[in-house]
């Protein structure tokens, strides 16, 4: 999924990671912007492809995470494709509520295809938005998911306040994220696996340059501690991680209080 | 928990055939509707597993969070070996089936009471709920093995009780035989009619003898 924002007065000269690189704030949101517009028609098959597949259990686990019932409101933060989306519609069911935000357009596109063709129209909504700067009234979404998004936000702090201002007392956030695999083995296996990524880009997508970046900004990212300690510095309450595969993946779960 | 994906891999089928199901078959829908945004968390010993059933508007979800990683309480939790939860699932409409000392239930103990009536009510073709995920052939193959083993178990129980029977009664006579016993308890129903007919006697004699003394 994707995201990134620009600064609308950045400070002079302030620089943020783009993979490896260090590139001015305002430089990132658009490099990103062509990242995701460059990937989106074959998004979701390079997602099986590099996952192998287990990024569907694993999405599944967040949904079960979510604690959703009937007639909640759910904004599904950076969801890009809708993968998640299409998930929460039956679980809130006809009374409840889903928003499909991205700040990319060509991911929010073949996301809101996807949802047409699936007849899930009628409670999902497709927004356009920044997550650094919600456009929704405080205290209204029962669940605020971001999976995958995260890394890609050029100021995560601002998104993490944003996100606490719009759920309600007592909701949900839910950040599924690349992390840091907690067996050393693991970890060089995972290593010398994503270091294929790109190759299959530029076979499938045919780009390598979006690949090189995803593995590279994942590398960067902070890892669970780091995260967890972002949630709270946010102000979230009942803050914890769950590894999975290991710590590839992380989903963090905080409550606002 | 198991792996949570692992637990995810094994309850998605199940949950898919049983919704599959629930589709096809109106009746099971309306006999389940009733229970929609009930849940029902399940944890069972040999073998150890703990998932949660939630019951929504013309579906179920399984789930492998529990109440305490949801942060919620079910409307119910029932806790039991996985033999114990069997029979409480298969047993007669009329039979006792939450009397079982190996079950602990908590919560809304009326509302699993109704859920296992309304399953009782449901008469569930397991062969469409299987064939939904494994096919009709495999499916088929299945439930016949599972009938034949079945009829096997039924006939080699019987047979058990009878062998047992006549080895304890017969040949090495530790407990007399049916006819025996009917015997004794028939003599004994015989001499409690004549004792209660003596004391009758006993009790009319008494009278005549109080009768003649006021005289």
């Amino acid at each position: 999924m994707t995201h990134s924002t620009a600064d609308p007065n950045p400070p002079q000269g302030e620089t943020t990671h783009f993979g490896y690189q260090k590139v001015p704030v305002n430089e990132k949101h658009e490099r990103v912007a062509e990242v995701f517009r460059s990937v989106a028609t074959r998004y979701d098959i390079m997602n099986d492809l590099m996952s192998l597949g287990t990024h569907r259990l694993i999405k599944r686990f967040t949904l079960e995470l979510s604690g959703l019932r009937q007639g909640n409101r759910v904004l599904d933060l950076a969801g890009g494709t809708g993968d998640l989306s299409i998930r929460f519609s039956p679980i809130v069911g006809k009374e409840g509520h889903v928003i499909l935000a991205d700040i990319n357009a060509a991911m929010l596109k073949v996301g809101r295809d996807r949802i047409i063709d699936r007849g899930l129209a009628s409670n999902i909504t497709v927004a356009q938005s920044d997550a650094e700067c919600l456009p929704f009234a405080d205290n209204c979404f029962d669940c605020v998911c971001i999976a995958y998004g995260l890394r890609n936000l050029t100021r995560k702090e601002r998104a993490l306040e944003s996100i606490l201002r719009v759920l309600k007392p007592g909701g949900r956030l839910l950040v599924l994220e690349f992390s840091k695999p907690q067996n050393r083995f693991i970890s060089k296996a995972y290593d010398a696996f994503s270091g294929l990524w790109p190759i299959a880009g530029k076979a499938i997508v045919g780009d390598k340059e979006s690949y090189r970046y995803l593995v590279e900004s994942i590398r960067v990212h902070p890892d669970q501690e780091a995260l967890l300690a972002m949630l709270d510095g946010a102000g979230f309450v009942d803050t914890r991680f769950h590894n999975v595969l290991n710590g590839i993946s992380a989903i963090h779960v905080g409550v606002k209080p | 928990m198991v792996n949570p994906l692992f637990g995810i891999l094994a309850l998605t089928p199940l949950e898919q055939a049983i919704n599959c199901l629930l589709q096809d078959d109106p009746h099971l829908a309306n006999l389940i509707e009733p229970f929609a945004s009930k849940s029902l968390e399940v944890e069972t010993r040999q073998p150890a597993m703990s998932f949660t059933v939630l019951f929504e508007s013309g579906r179920i979800r399984l789930s492998i969070i529990d109440s305490a990683m949801a942060g919620s309480h079910p409307d119910a939790k029932v806790k039991a070996p996985v033999s114990a939860m069997l029979s409480m699932l298969t047993a007669d409409a009329g039979s006792r089936r939450l009397v079982n000392p190996e079950l602990e239930l908590s919560g809304d103990i009326e509302w699993i009471q109704a859920l296992l009536s309304a399953l009782h009510r449901a008469d569930i073709q397991w062969r469409d709920l299987l064939g939904a995920t494994l096919g009709d052939s495999l499916s088929d193959q299945l439930i016949s093995l599972f009938e034949a083993s079945s009829d096997w178990a039924r006939q080699s129980n019987t047979r058990l009780k009878r062998n047992l029977e006549d080895y304890v009664k017969e040949e090495i006579r530790v407990v007399p035989g049916h006819h025996e016993t009917d015997r004794f308890a028939d003599q004994l129903h015989d001499l409690r009619l004549q004792l209660d007919r003596i004391a009758a006697r006993v009790q009319a004699l008494d009278a005549q003898l109080q009768s003649r003394i006021s005289d």
